[in-house]
């Protein structure tokens, strides 16, 4: 998992998991973790850029490009 | 002149046209190409002889009475999650084995009305995720023919069709292009018919068309989808292509050497060719597109899977049950990005008539997988037209494919674009069936 960046991806997570073992069982759960794991990263990274949105007019991101460009 | 597999759609609708073949004399050439690969290929789910010759007859008794239709003749297959009435649509899912498809999905039926003959369905992922079809890639049986759109990318190089269908929602068109060696077209979002297709993503779902060279999937896609098809329009003198190096950069070394080499051959024939990046970084449209592709997925499938437990595969199971626990904000949050993407994404075309990236990381990935999906996925979040063209081969002696994305509802442009390049960087033969996995030389 990588590092929580200050938008709630452990606490997703956390959340994630724990609905899971309830639904699906532990051992189902084990099998999801590595997709729920994934999916965390990629509403955590969403986040991040809903925010920076929310901080510039529509269509002109002051966020920087991370490729460095 | 007598038919034969792997003959083009001009050859085919001239000679029928003239009155040189039947159709019915078509439709065994290819059957019978069919019958001699098809048990080791295994692109075709489902074909019904009796509806085929059927169907032929009744297309050669059109021609007796007078009609010329634009794709009279044409044997078409079409990807198993499509409906054609009278055969199932399996979708790679045992429960639907028996689910006959009582009227066409509207793509076969525009198809059918301009002439083309449906000779059949072909392989899919189940439900066109992840789970990889029986079929093999027809360069060598060891690889895989990636997906979802496995059957009708393997089946245009096998000489079995000179046209398919596919579909895409992450990157089902373009990557089966690639991997098996033909040219694969994902039009603008949108401009194809999904009436009578199953769902997978709505907000994500097109389909495509797959032909063995530019001209066939041009004169096809024109007529699908232009009232009163011309001629493409004139590709520009110098074309302005922003090659996306950092794609490149995340390449195994043979695909990017090749794309580099592709690059150089474009800009000597006059096209100017800049090293760019997208406005918007790879990692935020991939995520975007995860997150969409997982609610929609899970929204779609949840309540069958719960009715069919044990019928669905690994992967497809387990990205609806992930899916389904997406909290409503996230979603919302990465269709309001996706929306934001769009509008940036089309300021970038100001500048260039086309983007330019290697289709897939790799060669044929090994059977078990299906293949990289990330490069294939900026132009279907963002619906862009994008068109995969098999310009070369790897270090493995497999097919690699080159990627060309344009502007949103400028398909033609890049079609005629596409027709430009490739008298810049041909295209690779068929495969070697007899001798599977030697290219011919």
């Amino acid at each position: 998992m990588k590092q929580d960046q200050g938008t709630g991806t452990e606490e997703v997570r956390r959340r994630l998991f724990v609905d899971a073992t309830e639904l699906y069982g532990d051992d189902r759960a084990r099998e999801l973790a590595e997709q729920i794991d994934h999916l965390a990263q990629m509403m955590s990274t969403v986040a991040r850029q809903t925010l920076d949105m929310r901080r510039a007019p529509l269509g002109k991101s002051t966020r920087p490009n991370r490729s460095g460009r | 002149m007598k038919p034969f597999a792997g003959m083009s759609v001009s050859e085919i609708t001239r000679g029928v046209h003239g009155g040189h073949f039947r159709v019915t004399e078509v439709a065994d050439v290819h059957l019978k190409q069919i019958a001699r690969y098809d048990e080791a290929l295994r692109a075709f789910a489902t074909i019904d002889r009796n509806l085929v010759h059927a169907e032929a007859a009744w297309l050669d008794a059109q021609y007796d009475a007078g009609a010329r239709l634009p794709l009279h003749g044409v044997p078409i297959g079409v990807k198993d999650i499509i409906d054609v009435a009278g055969l199932p649509t399996i979708a790679g899912f045992e429960p639907y084995r028996d689910k006959i498809a009582h009227r066409d999905a509207e793509i076969v039926s525009r198809l059918r009305s301009l002439g083309a003959l449906v000779l059949g369905k072909t392989h899919t992922t189940q439900f066109a995720v992840g789970d990889p079809a029986p079929t093999r890639n027809p360069w060598d049986p060891q690889r895989s023919p990636a997906g979802s759109s496995a059957g009708s990318g393997a089946a245009v190089p096998a000489g079995m069709v000179p046209v398919a269908l596919g579909s895409q929602t992450a990157g089902s068109m373009l990557r089966p292009a690639a991997f098996n060696g033909c040219v694969g077209f994902k039009p603008t979002y949108g401009w194809m018919p999904m009436d009578g297709v199953l769902p997978l993503c709505w907000s994500l779902d097109h389909l495509g068309i797959y032909a063995a060279n530019v001209d066939d999937l041009a004169c096809v896609f024109q007529l699908l989808t232009t009232p009163q098809p011309t001629s493409l329009p004139t590709a520009p003198t110098m074309p302005r292509i922003g090659l996306l190096s950092e794609f490149l950069e995340m390449s195994e070394p043979d695909v990017a050497t090749h794309l580099r080499a592709v690059a150089t051959r474009l800009a000597r024939r006059g096209a100017s060719v800049v090293q760019v990046n997208l406005p918007i970084p790879f990692d935020d449209i991939f995520a975007v597109h995860q997150v969409i592709f997982a609610a929609e997925m899970a929204s779609v499938h949840n309540a069958n899977l719960t009715r069919y437990p044990g019928d669905y595969g690994p992967r497809i199971r387990t990205g609806v049950e992930a899916g389904a626990l997406l909290p409503g904000t996230s979603v919302l949050h990465a269709q309001r990005l996706q929306r934001e993407f769009i509008s940036r994404i089309d300021d970038a075309f100001a500048s260039f008539d086309a983007l330019l990236l290697p289709t897939v990381s790799s060669e044929a990935c090994e059977r078990s997988e299906t293949g990289d999906r990330r490069f294939q996925i900026p132009a279907t979040l963002l619906g862009l037209p994008a068109i995969s063209l098999p310009t070369g081969f790897g270090d493995r002696n497999l097919p690699l494919g080159t990627q060309l994305i344009g502007r949103a509802g400028h398909d033609r442009e890049l079609l005629a674009l596409s027709a430009w390049v490739v008298e810049a960087v041909p295209l690779i033969d068929r495969p070697d069936l007899d001798g599977w996995g030697s290219p011919r030389a």
